[in-house]
């Protein structure tokens, strides 16, 4: 009975195809539409430049070798940086000219000579969401290879220091062998100040580097949106259960042989046949004119995730159908929930910059824990461990959602 | 076949149907005749298990339908009053869709959407859409989508409902040809004519409880050979009251402010009662008479005509 429900579902939106193809294809415009924008280039760049703002109030050697990192090798690709007098990066952030304001303090290399904590502040424009991340990221990897540098240049650190405490002066031979001991120990130390996580490319099956540009932001973003729009689109296709209702051809099912249970399950499969087609198109088109590639050994844990993060999304979207009356109340309600799920959950805003008080409700979303997995697979390409903690939470979150919509319905249909 | 005992059911204040008890024997049109908020549809929607009763039972074949549950449903075709198809589909695809619901096989389905298209007469539209088609066709196509299975008893709630005379004369003529192959109804109107003609038996229905029940001939014997008089105008009330007093078998109905309503033994000529009314001072503005019929029945019952 469950199928002959469903049939007469597809059949109804195959005689009238136009608005269901829509709504279907919808993230998969949202697909192609972040793959033209951020998706990865022939010329194997990324689409992002980080407008990285300094303001360097210390003006030391240890400032100046943080400040010059950014021009320099592949950093200089990513990052266009521009130094600015002091106290006027708030203004220039507050107008959004920067990614990021890198603020380094006065005293700052005398800290570091003086083997203490330094600090470096920066700022964020909470109008981006990868570029202001790949700042931080950066900042973070080189004031670590920084801080190594000085703990292990312990000599030269040193001769520095006694001239600066005792106010003489480098003869021209001491300059030239600090020179060639620092130099040689940055060549030493250039793995641990520009690691992996920051080199675009892709490794290869065969262990060989391709040409074949990164994907990571790409994938980063439309992890997120992808998730978001099928909620959207979930939301919009269960609409049925009001027009049924409204049409009265649920009260005829039910004065029938059909169960309210049937009635809700065969709705409830139905978004979730029309959710799974949604989100296969859009992994296809990602793969296919994106370049995307899900490895071989993330098919499986790829193909099981999407089966539990839909059934996931159609249990919250069918709970929420179950417990308001009208159709009215469900417009007003629904989109509200999708936009703090994609809001916490970090579709639209890097869970980094949210406030606060929001930081901890991103758990609280189903797309959260789905845009991790996603990262998990396909960016890091972790083992299929990696996202256990991911399905069982969406699992989780599929059974109490759909088991609660089924409840709900039935107190709303009992006779 | 069916027998429901003591039936009620309130929504908050209001008591919609109120001890209700009646039984559908096999083979017969069953009319529920009432005005609109009579307990009609509630009653309907309790026998096919859409809502639950306070109190009583209903049985079909012996068996509880409430407890039986499905099983018991299938026996029923339900033909709601509002039209619950699905307009994007055909007919054929309707049909197909709510008789694969009751499990029918595809040989057997294919047939019986055959015949049941030739019987409402819209085999040659069976392949438009329905939302093309006119209110009657749909309402016939309603009440096919209900007779798919075969059902014991067929539900009918108000099929006539928003249709017009021609369609009406369809409809109701395919509830004959429905009838006559055997099928039992259960049919629910707010229309006399129609009950008068359809119904074998028929109860009569206000604020809901039965006010009466049986065949036509039985019904109308409450009234016996009486006609209905209405009279609306200005009048003393004592004077409209005491007027059954100075004509024999004249008996008072209802009063109120500007009308009142008797009857009066067709034996009896009306001449002399509209004589007897302008000497008690009545200043009559309309004088309705109605013969003796279902309606009249009913205003004997409740003081009010159907329709009010």
């Amino acid at each position: 009975m469950i199928g002959t429900l469903i049939k007469k579902d597809l059949l109804l939106k195959v005689k009238s195809p136009g608005g269901f193809l829509l709504l279907v294809s919808m993230p998969l415009l949202f697909a192609l539409l972040l793959g033209l924008i951020f998706g990865p280039k022939e010329s194997g760049e990324t689409a992002v430049r980080v407008r990285l703002l300094t303001e360097d109030h210390d003006r030391s050697f240890a400032s100046q070798f943080l400040t010059g990192a950014f021009g320099r090798g592949e950093l200089a690709q990513m990052f266009e940086v521009t130094a600015l007098d002091s106290g006027t990066g708030r203004a220039w952030m507050d107008r959004g000219k920067g990614s990021a304001l890198l603020v380094i303090p006065k005293g700052f290399g005398r800290t570091l000579l003086d083997e203490k904590p330094a600090e470096l502040l920066l700022i964020k424009n909470p109008g981006e969401s990868f570029a202001p991340r790949i700042a931080e990221e950066t900042v973070s990897i080189l004031a670590e290879g920084g801080d190594r540098l000085f703990r292990i240049a312990d000599g030269p650190v040193r001769e520095i220091r006694r001239h600066i405490d005792t106010d003489t002066e480098f003869t021209t031979g001491e300059i030239a062998v600090l020179s060639v001991n620092i130099y040689l120990l940055i060549r030493r130390l250039e793995n641990v100040l520009f690691p992996p996580q920051i080199v675009l490319r892709e490794a290869g099956v065969d262990g060989q580097e391709e040409s074949v540009p990164s994907s990571v932001l790409y994938v980063h973003l439309l992890a997120g949106i992808a998730i978001f729009s099928l909620l959207f689109l979930i939301e919009a296709l269960a609409r049925d259960f009001h027009t049924e209702h409204e049409r009265r051809t649920l009260h005829r099912q039910i004065a029938g042989p059909v169960g309210i249970g049937t009635f809700v399950s065969s709705k409830l499969i139905f978004l979730w046949i029309a959710g799974m087609a949604a989100h296969v198109l859009v992994w296809l088109a990602a793969c296919l004119l994106f370049g995307i590639r899900i490895p071989a050994e993330q098919f499986g844990p790829f193909v099981l995730f999407s089966a539990i993060l839909l059934a996931a999304l159609t249990g919250v979207i069918g709970a929420l159908y179950g417990l308001v009356r009208k159709r009215s109340q469900i417009q007003a309600v629904a989109p509200a929930v999708i936009l703090f799920f994609g809001m916490t959950g970090g579709a639209m805003i890097q869970i980094d910059f949210l406030p606060p008080f929001l930081k901890p409700m991103s758990v609280l979303s189903p797309i959260y824990w789905g845009q991790d997995a996603l990262k998990k697979m396909l960016i890091e390409n972790l083992p299929p461990s990696a996202i256990g903690m991911n399905l069982a939470v969406l699992g989780l979150a599929a059974l109490v959602f759909n088991g609660l919509a089924m409840m709900l319905f039935s107190r709303k249909f009992r006779p | 076949m069916l027998k429901v005992s003591g039936l009620t059911k309130t929504f908050g204040l209001l008591t919609a149907v109120d001890d209700l008890s009646f039984d559908v024997r096999e083979g017969e049109i069953f009319g529920f005749l009432g005005p609109n908020g009579a307990g009609k549809t509630t009653t309907i929607h309790m026998i096919c298990g859409l809502v639950h009763p306070d109190a009583g039972t209903i049985e079909l074949d012996g068996r509880d339908v409430h407890r039986a549950g499905a099983g018991v449903r299938r026996k029923l075709g339900v033909v709601p009053q509002d039209v619950a198809l699905y307009e994007e589909l055909n007919a054929v695809e309707n049909l197909n869709f709510w008789g694969a619901l009751y499990g029918m096989k595809k040989a057997a389905l294919k047939s019986r959407v055959e015949e049941l298209l030739t019987m409402t007469g819209l085999a040659d539209r069976a392949k438009d859409r329905v939302k093309t088609y006119s209110g009657g066709m749909k309402r016939r196509l309603n009440m096919a989508a209900g007779l798919i299975h075969h059902p014991r008893l067929l539900l009918l709630d108000e099929p006539t409902v928003g249709i017009d005379p021609q369609a009406r004369h369809n409809m109701l003529q395919t509830i004959r040809n429905i009838a006559e192959s055997g099928t039992t109804i259960l049919y629910t109107t707010h229309y006399m004519d129609e009950a008068e003609a359809l119904c074998d038996r028929l109860a009569i229905l206000d604020h809901g409880r039965i006010l009466a029940m049986g065949t036509q001939d039985e019904i109308q014997k409450i009234v016996g050979e009486n006609r209905i008089l209405r009279v609306t105008g200005t009048f003393e009330k004592t004077a409209a009251e005491s007027l059954p007093d100075t004509l024999t078998d004249l008996s008072l109905i209802s009063i109120s402010e500007n009308e009142v309503v008797y009857s009066l033994p067709v034996r009896h000529g009306t001449g002399q009662f509209i004589e007897t009314l302008i000497r008690s001072g009545f200043g009559i503005d309309n004088l309705a008479i109605r013969e003796p019929n279902l309606d009249s029945v009913f205003i004997k019952l409740t003081g009010r005509e159907l329709r009010d």
